[in-house]
């Protein structure tokens, strides 16, 4: 960090944070496609309690 | 750092610290005796206390006296002005600390083995119940301390942004004066006069529903302090920027305003609540977690630029990049980690028919220990080793120690919630001592209850080195000189900010009218049906 002017830091701090977008959305997927798993897979495919 | 307000954030923060150490040996002993895999250890009596006991200190003692002491910390090192009253400060201490002991006794002698949970028809020895309620009352005088010191901060400086962290604090101290009140209400009203014989019967239906009051938000008061050292702490540490101010801002009113009228997610199986009333608190429920996507999101961009400074090229290239040697990184990143698997399991809690497939199962356990022993606590440990040397003036003992132990934590926490999860779903219910059944049901149990001895014993070994590591930097002949003014700057300093982004009167209104729309009905109508009540269980 120390070999960085101020200029090169203020622009890396200040450019859109693509990984967290990448990393936001592979979660945000995960997470979509894990509930319809426990949604469909598990809650609906066990049928009505006897 | 002013001495006065140091010392009793420092008394506040040990209670925390030796309250989590025992409370992590008794977790070690519930998992290998509810395993059945030790005969000898077997006792139901000793494990229902142990468990009230556990939770008790985790969950009411750790937190309670963990935030009260960040927050005298908070408030003095932000504000810079002493606390609005250091000697109220001692007498909140004090206060909390005599309801814990005087809750001790009834816990220790198994006169209060009802789970830490205000269910009845359990019922504990009026002494568990009064103890507790004055930890409660010690915690509201925190709450005006914090709320106070900032009144008086904006007048002596008009017009100037409340510093983040303490905005934060602030939000959480009332959000805390909100949520407790149901309690408040449940034990002056319902437990304290039935456990003393003063009624002969008690509502279970209308002590629920108060306890749902308290019962959900009481997670975002332990969480807040996380996501406070997440935003003011983290990203300083790592080398980088804080994001945003304001998505700090707006995340932690969100919080305050959705986190109280969502609790009946935990009584969607009770009879006494209509569906409708359930479905709202649902809708607020996933709501909740728009705040902890924000977070997620701000931390995350926090640490991507820390990462490119030191480096870190391509998409993911900065993750490698951080400073893997720090503790607070190193616990910053896995309590993301793990709220991102613990808030999966949180979705399908909050999803209204499909909380049928786990509800009441050993899922709900590992879901609450992801999140609050594993992001809530794991950001204590790291902010104790980040405050510890501020407040004693000694070097940390063993930064190394601290990173090693941080990560046990974390693979003791994944170790041992992730067959909780599984047998949630093979139908384990929680709650239980033991598993006498003989069946091919029970046997597919057993890889995962031997997976969760590891995982407890994995976290004793790490308790045991966070306590001995604090241990040893206060006994350091060490000195090292640090600045309390070390917070974390946004790349965008606020200069100003709207008037609601800056105080919480606008959110105050809004919590009530939520609050009177979620909760008015469902409890008006209990006290008006004359609801037969309940003698009481156990002792």
């Amino acid at each position: 960090m120390t070999e960085l002017s101020e200029e090169e830091q203020r622009r890396i701090l200040e450019a859109p944070p693509r990984g967290t977008w990448a990393l936001i959305l592979v979660v945000g997927i995960a997470m979509l496609l894990g509930w319809l798993y426990f949604f469909f897979g598990l809650f609906m495919s066990h049928g009505p309690v006897a | 750092m002013y001495n006065k307000s140091k010392s009793v954030a420092f008394a506040n923060l040990w209670v925390a610290f030796a309250a989590f150490f025992v409370a992590a040996v008794l977790g070690l002993y519930q998992v290998m005796e509810r395993s059945g895999l030790f005969p000898e250890i077997e006792s139901h009596e000793l494990y229902f206390a142990s468990v009230s006991t556990h939770g008790v200190l985790m969950g009411f003692v750790l937190t309670t006296f963990f935030i009260m002491g960040f927050g005298y910390y908070t408030a003095t090192a932000t504000l810079k002005r002493p606390l609005w009253s250091p000697g109220l400060a001692w007498v909140a201490f004090l206060v909390a600390l005599g309801g814990t002991v005087m809750a001790a006794v009834p816990l220790l002698t198994g006169q209060a083995s009802i789970l830490y949970t205000f269910y009845p028809p359990l019922k504990a020895h009026p002494a568990f119940y009064i103890g507790a309620t004055l930890l409660v009352v010690g915690s509201w005088v925190w709450c005006l301390e914090m709320i106070m010191s900032v009144i008086i901060w904006k007048r002596e400086n008009p017009g100037q942004v409340v510093p983040l962290a303490m905005y934060g604090t602030t939000a959480n101290a009332i959000m805390w004066l909100w949520t407790s009140a149901g309690v408040g209400i449940e034990m002056l009203f319902q437990l304290i006069p039935w456990s003393l014989g003063l009624m002969d019967t008690v509502d279970p239906g209308l002590a629920r529903t108060l306890f749902s009051w308290t019962l959900h938000a009481i997670v975002y008061f332990w969480l807040f302090p996380a996501y406070i050292a997440m935003y003011t702490i983290l990203p300083k540490v790592a080398g980088g920027r804080l994001f945003s101010d304001e998505m700090g801002r707006v995340a932690f009113i969100m919080l305050l305003v959705i986190s109280v009228p969502i609790g009946f997610h935990h009584l969607y199986m009770d009879p006494q609540q209509s569906a409708g009333f359930k479905f709202l608190h649902m809708l607020g429920t996933f709501g909740v977690a728009i705040p902890t996507l924000l977070t997620g999101f701000t931390v995350l961009a926090s640490m991507e630029g820390a990462g490119r400074l030191r480096g870190g090229k391509g998409l993911f290239g900065w993750i490698a990049a951080l400073d893997w040697k720090e503790p607070m990184v190193v616990a910053g990143m896995m309590a993301l980690f793990m709220l991102i698997a613990g808030g999966f399991g949180g979705m399908i809690n909050a999803s209204y028919q499909m909380n049928t497939l786990v509800h009441n199962t050993q899922w709900v356990t590992g879901h609450f220990h992801l999140i609050f022993a594993g992001t809530t606590v794991i950001m204590y440990l790291a902010t104790a080793y980040h405050l510890w040397p501020k407040l004693t003036g000694r070097r940390l003992a063993s930064r190394g120690m601290a990173v090693f132990q941080l990560w046990l934590w974390t693979i003791g926490m994944l170790v041992l919630t992730l067959p909780w999860h599984a047998l949630g779903l093979l139908g384990q219910p929680r709650r239980i001592s033991s598993t006498p059944y003989d069946s091919p049901l029970v046997e597919q149990w057993g890889p995962h209850e031997l997976a969760m001895i590891v995982g407890g014993a994995i976290l004793v070994v790490s308790a045991l080195l966070f306590v001995l590591n604090l241990l040893m930097s206060q006994a350091s002949k060490k000195l090292d000189s640090v600045s309390d003014d070390d917070w974390a700057v946004a790349v965008y300093p606020p200069m100003s900010v709207p008037k609601p982004m800056n105080g919480f009167a606008l959110w105050n209104g809004i919590v009530a009218v939520w609050m009177v729309v979620a909760y008015g009905i469902p409890i008006v109508q209990l006290l008006i049906l004359d609801a037969p009540g309940s003698m009481p269980w156990g002792y």
